[in-house]
């Protein structure tokens, strides 16, 4: 194997190196830097260094260990790069590196799993790339340079692509593409460096070419899809999709008793146990607004301090511990704020936003831990004295939707009319719901729509969704951001602490003071609510205070509603101006695609065209005078090489003429075999009985002329007589062009006659073969043939 | 009919009516030949190639299909001397070339020619002599003379061979060593006429002697000369080329333990000017080639698998199917 003309093994090594260099670059998709590349580069060069050394110098090739050397040279590198602080020296190993490296490769599965891309280069996915790229650059080299294989080692480079595919598909671009498919181009070329089959390698690199403008091409020229806002976080789409609020019903209504969860806290009163806050309101329903879940927003690393919160006041630090029962769901239960938890593992992670503790792919299900938390406790006064907020940076918070009935605005400035600031606005609407005329039902409609808002305003019947949706958008409606915690009453007293079921499912609204955070109250007037926070509600003589300033002073509670009904309109245009700008770019960037595609699309043409052009002055100068009769016969071999009907070189010129007249089947190996065997039998081939009839009659008659007119025979017995041992006299309408030029060839090659034969003969000559080839093609064959003609690639034979 | 003999003597540059005089010579005695042997025109055609390429045939095949029938013919067609030697186990080499006796009158030894001294030899069932007396009667055929007591005789012209062999796996033959079976131009076997043809036979041979109807249509001289315009058909040096090429895949091909010797060559080439020349041509094509290889070729080479005469010329079909039929192609 090693004797052949073959690519020189530090070539070969070259190919698999930067084919290697450019799949690792492929894969940068993944990774939002570039720290893992170097490590991963340099264990590639090692290998590919080590493998052009032991294949390359002839006493190590002779020793046939380029694998084993490349082997232990690979794990090596991976412990020095990955490690090296476990080595001794530096280099040499001890029983801890291997512990060390795959105590390395098990961070990097769990980063794996805590990761959205793109992703940082984390020691465990550095160690984990290494360590693929080692393995894979080992086999690869193999197969390129011992096995001869580099398809089947392009399949192994697929194997790497499927990591940023699989990972990261919206943050693949055209490049990392391009990296990858010339990384397994530059595999697929390799066999052919050696000067000596440049044909076969002009194919594959015009093919490849071809396939890479294509693949480029293509998705360019499609209709643009529209891309999804924010897909990272769309695919955590799991984490988001159950939304608690919505099954609040049937959760209340859920007859089953049975403890979800056990908790002690060092709090006097149980506090609402909460598992997430939902802010998004559409006018239809509730959600959680999708928040983009960092991976490294790990929650047992403690939580920030929550927002508005002041560091020294207003709030005491408590602790609470959870045991979850058969409760199975990605929200963590805890009381708000929470700061610091303990005994979660490393998956739990946080939105610095909303306080929410969120399993990465875990589930609360028997879970035991403890968090402590901060419980905040503002004082009245606090309230009062704080100032409407900055509307920007509440939007979500603020948001009422259009759709929203005009009733419930003025239902909550008819509620509000004597409200001093925004505390005592939510005192009061607080005090409204509570005030006796609602009632709390579970019989009321399940949709926390805008109409339901306003229905519900007028039934009074309700449970907590209504309540705290409705509240929450009055509260809006005010300036005051506000969303809607979801999660649990405080549960009952059960020895020293207390249990949880789904009966006391709730929902409380939860609004934003500057200078406190987000504090919360309880609209609901029955079910598991209990009581109002001591700070909702308004000592007698402040709430009767603010009813009779509020009349007289009726003109400051303008301020905020004013500001609060036109900052929406703000922020409504503000939206709506993005997507025409986006629109616009979209529209230019539409014309550069465009041209883009058409330079593409005229680019494949060209190239497309080449091969068939070339053929044409191929055709032309063969067939130009003075006309040299072999190269007419290479232009008609050409033409049988383009029409995919190849003339065997094994078969003399007068039996090709049959093959390209169509009158007998090509070089089919096994007809060919057939029709040499029965031959060779002799008197036995039942074929050739027939035909030796036809001779046998045509010699009886004793005429040489007499055996041309046997026109029964025909072709086949043209066939018979050409193979047939003893020639036979019978000669077949043979007046094609074709045939006089057949004859002209043979007596040229054989005969040393110089045959006069003219350009516009050449040409008869050419039209005829080429029309007897397309006759005999196949559609595809014939597009093919003009198109792509495929002795441009291969000589024809 | 005849042709100016200092034509054809003196001029290598053949032209084409002498072909076509040597065609017709050979067409009338295919009909003659046919007539007597019902359907075995190929083996008729390849005894009279033989016969103007100047070479001996070796007729393989079970007793009873017509062997010595066809070399009868071909004896009476071209109207010289027919000899028939019946190998027997106990044929001693004089009883197949002659003898030295003394003559009692004249004091002297006086050579009585053998009865291979003939235009047409038929050696019936060779493969039934002892190894010695067959080497007496291949040295014959090789050299074209024959050497008893050191005097060299030439045999008369021209000289050709008809032996017949049967199948070796027949009880009490001795197998042709391939040293021997080179010495043949052409092996054919006849085989077993198809069943139109035999019924036609069983009719005819009843009759009446099938020999007895055939006339000569040619003399000795006629064939001379047809061999000497035979020999003057042009081979280029590609179809030499692709002569060569061939034999050296026999000797190349793995299937095969002994390939073909030059011999088969020169055999092969002589043959194909004589198919050329029945064809109207004045130059051999690879047609020619392909066509005879396989009926010069088989029994010169030996397959991995068994001397068997079938597959032998599969392998050598095999061969033709590999060998480029031009370099430039």
């Amino acid at each position: 194997m090693n004797n052949d003309p073959r690519t020189p093994a530090w070539l070969e090594a070259g190919a698999v190196l930067v084919a290697m260099s450019l799949t690792a670059f492929g894969l940068s998709a993944v990774f939002a830097d570039l720290k893992w590349l170097p490590p991963v580069l340099l264990a590639v060069f090692l290998i590919v260094a080590v493998g052009a050394l032991f294949r390359g110098i002839p006493v190590l090739r002779a020793s046939g260990t380029a694998v084993v050397a490349q082997c232990v040279v690979g794990l090596l590198a991976v412990l020095v790069l990955c490690v090296p602080q476990t080595l001794l020296l530096g280099f040499v190993l001890t029983g801890s590196s291997f512990v060390a490296v795959i105590e390395l490769l098990s961070t990097g599965v769990s980063d794996l799993y805590a990761t959205t891309p793109p992703a940082p280069s984390t020691p465990g996915f550095t160690a984990m790339l290494v360590i693929a790229f080692t393995l894979i650059t080992i086999l690869i080299d193999g197969l390129v340079a011992d096995l001869r294989a580099p398809k089947v080692s392009g399949v192994l480079l697929l194997v790497l692509w499927m990591i940023p595919v699989f990972f990261a598909p919206a943050q693949v671009m055209w490049w990392h593409v391009a990296a990858i498919l010339a990384a397994f181009l530059l595999l697929m070329l390799s066999p052919y460096f050696s000067s000596a089959r440049w044909r076969g390698g002009l194919t594959a690199l015009v093919a490849g070419a071809l396939a890479v403008a294509l693949g480029l091409g293509i998705p360019t020229l499609l209709p643009q899809v529209p891309t999804i806002e924010n897909r990272a976080s769309g695919n955590q789409a799991d984490l988001t999709v159950t939304n608690p609020f919505l099954d609040l019903r049937a959760d209340l209504g859920n007859r089953d008793d049975s403890t979800l969860f056990h908790y002690t806290t060092t709090a006097e009163d149980p506090p609402p146990v909460r598992l997430t806050s939902i802010d998004s309101f559409d006018g239809q329903t509730w959600a959680p607004s999708p928040f983009e879940l960092d991976p490294f927003a790990i929650a047992v690393e403690g939580l920030p301090w929550p927002q508005g919160l002041p560091r020294d006041e207003k709030h005491t630090e408590q602790s609470i511990d959870v045991t979850i029962g058969d409760y199975d769901q990605q929200y963590l239960p805890t009381p708000y704020a929470p700061q610091q938890p303990s005994g979660l593992n490393r998956r739990w992670i946080y939105d610095e936003d909303s306080l929410t503790i969120v399993g990465n792919g875990e589930r609360t299900s028997g879970l035991e831990y403890s968090m402590d938390y901060l419980s905040v406790e503002p004082s009245a006064e606090d309230l009062q004295s704080a100032t409407p907020v900055d509307a920007g940076e509440f939007e979500t918070e603020l948001e009422v939707p259009a759709s929203l009935p005009q009733s419930v605005r003025d239902t909550a400035d008819e509620v509000t009319a004597g409200a001093k600031n925004q505390w005592e606005a939510a005192v009061l609407l607080q005090a409204y719901f509570r005030s006796g005329e609602f009632e709390y039902s579970l019989d009321a409609p399940e949709q926390a729509s805008g109409d339901a808002i306003s229905d519900f305003l007028v039934d009074k019947k309700g449970y907590c969704v209504q309540f705290s949706s409705a509240m929450t958008i009055m509260a809006r409606t005010m300036g005051i951001p506000a969303r809607i915690g979801v999660g649990f009453a405080g549960g009952e007293k059960s020895g020293e602490g207390y249990e949880v079921s789904m009966q006391d499912s709730h929902a409380w609204p939860e609004l934003y003071f500057e200078g406190v955070g987000w504090v919360r109250f309880e609209p609901t007037p029955g079910g598991p609510a209990g009581a109002p926070p001591q700070w909702s509600v308004a000592s007698g003589d402040t709430g009767e205070e603010s009813e009779e300033e509020a009349e007289e002073t009726a003109s400051p509670s303008e301020e905020p509603s004013e500001s609060a009904s036109q900052s929406p309109a703000a922020e409504s245009e503000a939206p709506s101006e993005e997507p025409t700008t986006a629109a616009a770019e979209e529209t230019g960037a539409d014309h550069t695609t465009y041209l883009w595609a058409a330079a593409i699309a005229i680019a494949v043409i060209l190239l497309l065209a080449v091969p068939g052009l070339w053929r044409l002055l191929q055709r032309r100068r063969r067939t130009s005078a003075p006309v040299d009769l072999e190269h007419v016969w290479t232009e008609i071999r050409a033409l049988a090489t383009d029409y995919g009907q190849s003339l065997d070189p094994s078969r003399t010129l007068r039996f090709n003429e049959l093959v390209l007249a169509g009158k007998v089947a090509g070089d089919a190996g096994a007809g060919a075999g057939a029709t040499r065997d029965a031959r060779a039998e002799g008197d036995a081939g039942a074929g050739a009985g027939a035909t030796r009839d036809a001779r046998a009659e045509g010699d009886a008659t004793g005429d040489t002329g007499a055996g041309a007119k046997q026109a029964g025979g025909g072709e086949s017995s043209y066939l018979a007589s050409l193979q047939s041992p003893v020639p036979t006299l019978i000669r077949p309408d043979r007046d094609t062009a074709l045939a006089s030029f057949i004859d002209a060839l043979e007596a040229q090659r054989y005969g040393s006659r110089d045959e006069e034969f003219s350009s516009s003969e050449a040409h008869a000559v050419v039209d005829e073969v080429r029309t007897a080839l397309a006759d005999n093609a196949t559609p595809g064959q014939r597009i093919s043939a003009v198109a792509w003609p495929a002795s441009v690639f291969n000589a024809p034979r | 009919m005849s042709i100016s003999h200092e034509a054809t003597q003196t001029n290598s540059a053949i032209g084409a009516e002498h072909i076509e005089w040597v065609q017709q010579l050979t067409a009338r005695a295919r009909t003659a030949m046919n007539a007597v042997l019902e359907g075995k025109d190929d083996a008729v055609g390849l005894s009279l190639i033989t016969l103007l390429a100047g070479g001996h045939v070796l007729l393989e095949d079970v007793p009873g299909v017509g062997k010595t029938l066809l070399a009868k013919a071909m004896g009476k067609v071209v109207d010289g001397s027919v000899r028939r030697i019946q190998f027997t186990p106990d044929l001693l080499p004089t009883d197949v070339v002659g003898v030295n006796l003394f003559n009692q009158e004249t004091r002297h030894f006086e050579f009585r020619q053998g009865p291979v001294f003939a235009n047409i030899v038929i050696a019936d069932e060779i493969n039934r002599a002892s190894p010695k007396t067959q080497s007496a009667m291949l040295e014959c055929m090789a050299e074209n003379q024959a050497t008893i007591d050191g005097t060299t005789y030439p045999m008369p012209s021209p000289f050709i061979v008809v032996a017949t062999q049967n199948p070796i796996d027949m009880e009490g033959t001795y197998a042709l060593p391939e040293a021997q079976r080179d010495r043949f131009m052409i092996r054919v076997s006849l085989g077993y006429p198809r069943a139109q043809d035999e019924v036609d036979l069983l009719d005819n041979q009843i009759a009446h002697d099938p020999l007895g109807s055939a006339q000569p249509v040619s003399n000795l001289e006629q064939i001379t000369q047809a061999r000497d315009i035979v020999r003057h058909v042009s081979a280029s040096r590609q179809l030499r080329e692709y002569i060569v090429s061939i034999l050296d895949a026999t000797r190349n091909d793995p299937a095969i333990v002994l390939g073909c010797s030059p011999r088969g060559g020169v055999h092969l080439l002589r043959a194909a000017k004589a198919r050329a020349a029945l064809s109207g041509r004045t130059y051999v094509t690879p047609d020619d080639i392909q066509s005879l290889a396989p009926f010069v070729l088989a029994h010169r080479i030996i397959p991995r698998d068994g001397d068997d005469s079938e597959l032998a010329a599969d392998l050598i079909g095999r061969v033709l199917g590999r060998v480029p039929v031009s370099t430039n192609q």
